[in-house]
């Protein structure tokens, strides 16, 4: 075993200390608004900051870690993609400063005021699903991650999925987004000194021309051009220059953060200063992945061969706060998921079903029943599902399934007057096809006749998934604009009143 | 090395070097929002019950439309 007793010392103090804020934190929450999104009063810095440790998770450090180690720096385009996409929103507030501006709590919740409520309804089952069957694989790379860094050995998997789920379930579905946004910051400062320990020990162990050398050797060329790279190449790069934008300006638990702010402008900025840190969150645990095919050579198992660098070159002690800060990354991760997920579930699938309107403790009580649903179908997700594909494309095509129609629908919504709702409609079923067939038929593989094999190509499948959606929204709402007219999105509500609206009456 | 191999690790520590110290400055700014944040929730905090509508604006939109 690596770890030793100075390091588990770190690491109780840690989870006791994350649980007894968060839990803490439950008694800002003073209203509806307070627990989905902290009442919508927070700053650039605190809403960036949770808005990182939010998109950096233990899954993260894994997926990219593999893509490093199996592709070497190819990989590293998907740095500069993900630097572009938040630099755009950043920088223009596209998407998130309209919906901020329309102070909605969930994406869905704009199908309703642009298209109806029956869009509003489909939108958040795609959401829900899409969303569920992203988190789904989580917790089982972090119980990989975690057995194998501090070397508790396979059997110990399990157990570790369980404790992750226990605790971060505890304070997210008591605190709300006060818990998420105060321990995501606690989180937030921790994880990014346990990558700087990480990131440092890996450069004292491998030097970086073993590693240059080591790519050159194990992959020629396509370790450094992800274009003659046979897990990228061009649909590829097309496809994640569309998803970067779709996915960071429609992922609910990272949007929420910017619902979360105080303002329209400051929403925005979140998405800037975010957008900066981007390309390193990406390159970072690339980079170990990289190192670990220096150190261990092509032949090991991708998910374990950076995790278990890690557990042999950080020394006792520091793996402890790294450990800690790797667990604050995932925590922090879950808790924001976690909600994100459940506030749609609540507000979008299961309320509009209901003839009489939820009241605000039922709003709350039923999110947090199925956050507590969502938790337990990770943990048997996560033990018994088996990737079709690399970590990081199995990521992306079930976030496609939910942002290729959501990315349709908002933008027409928000920038199209001709939008409407057959357009929407059509939209959202085509977005959700490409990736569902792929799912069910990359099961059945071997079977599958010559002429739809393109099917089970991951990349192709997430391309045409925003390329079906954005036709179908266009076609759809050219096609019947004399019998749907489109609906004019109502007049936003001065932004600057949201804190005083939410707490009248007290 | 190669060329394309040294662009790659150039910018690696470029994007490296860039999140640690956003991160620096987001740490040291955070503190204060957060501050800022439980001060003024505080003054509000009901104790963790809550007791009345939050979505008074979408209900008063709907209303409108």
């Amino acid at each position: 075993m690596n770890f030793h007793l100075i390091d588990w010392l770190i690491l109780v103090v840690y989870m006791t200390g994350t649980v007894y804020v968060g839990l803490r934190a439950r008694k800002y929450v003073e209203s509806m608004e307070g627990y989905y999104v902290a009442g919508r009063k927070v700053k650039v810095a605190l809403g960036s900051a949770t808005l990182i440790a939010t998109e950096i998770g233990v899954v993260t450090f894994m997926y990219f870690g593999q893509l490093g180690y199996l592709t070497g720096f190819s990989c590293f385009i998907l740095g500069v993609i993900g630097f572009f996409g938040y630099m755009v929103i950043g920088k223009s507030g596209f998407i998130v400063s309209g919906l901020r501006r329309l102070k909605v709590i969930t994406i869905p919740e704009f199908y309703e005021l642009r298209y109806n409520r029956s869009v509003r309804w489909l939108g958040g089952v795609l959401l829900f699903l899409g969303g569920v069957l992203n988190m789904g694989i989580f917790l089982r790379f972090d119980g990989i991650f975690l057995t194998e860094s501090m070397g508790l050995g396979e059997q110990a998997k399990a157990i570790v999925m369980v404790i992750m789920l226990v605790i971060v379930i505890s304070y997210t579905i008591l605190g709300g987004m006060f818990s998420v946004i105060i321990t995501d910051f606690i989180q937030f400062v921790i994880l990014a000194f346990g990558m700087l320990i990480a990131t440092a020990f890996i450069l004292m162990k491998v030097s970086i021309t073993s590693i240059a050398h080591a790519v050159v050797t194990q992959y020629g060329s396509s370790g450094v051009d992800p274009i003659t790279n046979p897990q990228f190449g061009w649909v590829f790069i097309f496809w994640m220059l569309i998803g970067s934008i779709a996915l960071s300006a429609l992922n609910q638990p990272a949007v929420s953060k910017s619902f979360a702010s105080e303002s329209p402008e400051v929403g925005r900025k979140v998405f800037l200063y975010t957008g900066f840190t981007l390309a390193g969150r990406y390159m970072i645990p690339m980079l170990w992945g990289v190192a670990a095919l220096a150190v261990f050579g092509p032949n090991m198992n991708s998910l374990v061969a950076m995790p278990r660098l890690l557990g042999s070159v950080v020394p006792s002690g520091m793996l402890g706060l790294m450990v800690a800060g790797m667990l604050a990354a995932s925590m922090s991760t879950y808790s924001a998921y976690l909600l994100a997920w459940s506030t749609v579930a609540t507000r979008d699938v299961i309320a509009p079903l209901l003839k009489s309107p939820l009241s605000d403790n039922q709003n709350v009580a039923i999110t947090r029943v199925i956050a507590a649903v969502i938790g337990v179908f990770m943990l048997v997700f996560g033990l018994f599902y088996q990737l079709p594909s690399t970590a990081f494309q199995y990521l992306a095509l079930t976030g496609a399934m939910y942002a290729a129609g959501a990315f349709a629908c908002v933008t027409a919504g928000l920038y199209w007057k001709k939008a409407n709702v057959v357009g929407a409609y059509s939209g959202l079923a085509l977005g959700a096809i490409g990736p569902t067939a792929f799912l069910f038929l990359s099961q059945l593989k071997e079977t599958l006749p010559r002429g739809l094999l393109f099917l089970v190509d991951v990349n192709v499948s997430g391309f045409l998934s925003f390329v079906l959606a954005a036709a179908g929204m266009v076609i759809g709402s050219l096609a019947t604009q004399r019998k749907y007219p489109a609906v004019k999105l109502p007049e936003p509500i001065n932004p600057d009143a949201v804190a005083e609206d939410s707490n009248v009456g007290y | 090395m190669s060329a394309i191999s040294l662009f790659w690790m150039i910018l690696c520590g470029i994007s490296t070097l860039t999140f640690f110290s956003v991160a620096l400055a987001i740490t040291i700014f955070g503190i204060q929002d957060l501050r800022s944040l439980l001060s003024k929730s505080n003054k509000k905090s009901n104790n963790g019950k809550i007791t009345i509508s939050g979505t008074k604006d979408i209900k008063r939109r709907n209303e409108t439309q």
